[in-house]
């Protein structure tokens, strides 16, 4: 309401009051011809009167310290300290509208909360890189030294260079996870969530472990029928299954046999990857899916840990997840459950 | 950013040698917006715990603190506006009401504090809990897993900081359980809800961001 409308509202009321006046005076000297009775009634009507007048100005003051109290909340959040008069179990309405604004800013802070987390996270990828490639440059600086200061016989030289492109290897493998990883922690992929089919990117996941597995006489079998689909980005999925795969195949000893299944339910298709290697024991069922995690019964296979870590990333991105059930020396399941 | 802050927390029930230490000296922080489960044997105590946090029984020693404010502090009245307003809480048997349908069902506590519903918001869970073309039904009309995703709606609906979720997939077939595990997973990661979650499956506490292991009404170890 701007003034003009509030001078004009006040303007009627007070004309209303005076003919309100004018009626009930009226009434009273034609209706009423003792005096005395008269003047009861209109002492009577005077306190009602008060009364209301004194109850209006109750309201009035509530609403305004009702909005003092939350200009004084809103004041202390700006300047970034706790507000003073705040009792937040309170069945008050300042209380309730109080909370209301603490949830609000709390929201709104949460992502300077993020960007200082995500600091740190990267701060810890800094230090994690660099002690996975201090070994392999390490490595590398000592067969160059070797070949360097020593004359040695061309088979000894040719096993060194072997040796040598191995570690260039790891460093490159290092390298692509890596920039895979820092896409995934910064959020800088694109995911293209369709409903597409599964049968497809399973098709290409497998296809990408076929001949490491052939190697080892791994067979790997899928079971999953032609018409299911889910919400997934086929690129993506089919890496995230893939680290699920090249996993399953690295661990199960040669003539072992690597499966993947599909069952659709209500609200999720659950694909599950089985082998039949070593197991994991259920204590690093959790710590499977961290950065660089490494069980000591791993520690003889290639591999920096960062494989399990990326699926996961991959498919929580998708809002999916993945879950690990195993027996030590029978196998392990990884499942990934994607929206349907 | 801790948002529950759990110390010396004791509870014992019986007196005498018929004494059961429930809970016998409990400390525990829980980071806002993670999921954190709460593993351990049926009688180690799990329950009693979520309890005291929740706010729906009183410790004999220690103390529970919530987003700041002593939970021992609050008188009744108090409470029960904390319990309204902060916490979520989900049952293994879904706690229902049979004679309301699921949109009253879901709704209840909102009108029951008086308050007005964010019918946008309303819609949403709804949709993320894939509820819309079954509102109209009453709950012995739905699934096991449909009446759980009732129940989880029912407490995301008043948007509480914490949710509470009592062996909530419990009742359910494990196909369902995990249907409405993941649902459950997506909504408290969507509306950054700190969820707080009773079982004894394992397989089911890895899905949480960190595990907590009770035993004999101690924690043993932490992840």
């Amino acid at each position: 309401m701007n003034k003009k409308q509030a001078i004009v509202c006040r303007l009627f009321f007070v004309a209303g009051a005076v003919m309100f006046m004018a009626v009930l005076f009226w009434l009273l000297w034609r209706e009423v011809p003792a005096a005395a009775v008269r003047r009861k009634i209109l002492a009577v009507f005077g306190g009602v009167i008060l009364l209301a007048a004194l109850w209006a100005r109750y309201q009035r003051w509530q609403v305004s310290r009702f909005a003092d109290e939350l200009c004084q909340t809103l004041d202390a959040l700006i300047a970034g300290r706790e507000p003073e008069q705040y009792h937040p179990y309170e069945d008050s309405l300042t209380a309730k509208v109080q909370g209301k604004l603490m949830q609000y800013y709390d929201i709104m802070h949460e992502g300077r909360r993020q960007s200082e987390k995500d600091k740190q996270i990267i701060q810890e990828l800094v230090s994690d890189i660099s002690h996975q490639v201090r070994t392999p440059v390490s490595n590398i600086r000592m067969f160059t030294g070797i070949l360097q200061q020593h004359h040695l016989p061309e088979e000894k030289q040719a096993e060194f260079l072997e040796l040598m492109e191995g570690q260039v290897d790891k460093l490159d493998f290092l390298m692509q996870s890596l920039i895979r990883m820092s896409r995934l922690e910064t959020g800088t992929f694109v995911l293209n969530i369709e409903k597409a089919r599964l049968t497809d990117t399973i098709a290409r996941a497998v296809s990408a472990v076929w001949t490491k597995a052939e190697c080892r006489n791994i067979e790997i079998s899928v079971e999953c029928e032609d018409h299911v689909t889910a919400q997934h980005d086929p690129k993506w999925t089919a890496e995230a299954l893939f680290n699920l795969l090249d996993n399953a195949v690295k661990y199960t000893p040669e003539g072992g046999s690597v499966t993947v299944s599909v069952s659709p339910w209500q609200f999720y298709t659950r694909i599950d990857v089985r082998d039949t290697g070593m197991g994991i024991p259920e204590c690093h069922y959790h710590d499977v899916f961290k950065r660089f995690f490494r069980a000591q019964e791993a520690a003889g296979k290639e591999g920096v840990g960062l494989g399990l870590y990326l699926a996961n990333g991959i498919i929580m991105r998708q809002r999916g997840y993945i879950c690990v059930k195993s027996k030590e020396g029978e196998g392990s399941v990884f499942s990934v459950y994607l929206l349907t | 950013m801790d948002i529950v802050t759990v110390s010396h927390l004791k509870k014992y029930f019986g007196k005498g040698e018929k004494q059961v230490r429930a809970l016998d000296g409990i400390d525990l922080a829980i980071e806002k917006g993670k999921f954190t489960a709460v593993i351990g044997a049926s009688g180690s105590g799990k329950t009693t715990l979520l309890n005291m946090i929740g706010g729906m029984d009183i410790p004999d020693e220690g103390e529970v603190i919530v987003d700041g404010v002593k939970l021992a502090g609050l008188k009744e009245k108090q409470l029960a506006v904390f319990r309204r307003r902060k916490v979520g809480v989900i049952y293994q048997q879904f706690n229902l009401i049979p004679i309301l349908t699921v949109r009253e069902n879901i709704l209840f506590p909102v009108h029951l504090s008086g308050e007005t519903e964010d019918s946008a918001f309303f819609q949403e869970i709804v949709r993320l809990l894939s509820l819309t073309d079954r509102l109209g039904a009453y709950p012995h009309e739905l699934s096991g897993g449909g009446q759980q995703r009732v129940a989880i709606a029912r407490a995301l609906v008043a948007k509480p900081a914490i949710l509470l979720a009592d062996e909530p997939t419990g009742n359910l077939d494990s196909r369902s359980g995990w249907d409405v595990l993941g649902l459950l997973k997506l909504s408290v990661e969507t509306y950054h809800q700190t969820l707080i979650m009773i079982t004894h499956n394992l397989e089911i506490a890895q899905m949480a961001d960190r595990v907590v292991r009770i035993e004999d009404g101690r924690i043993r170890n932490q992840e």
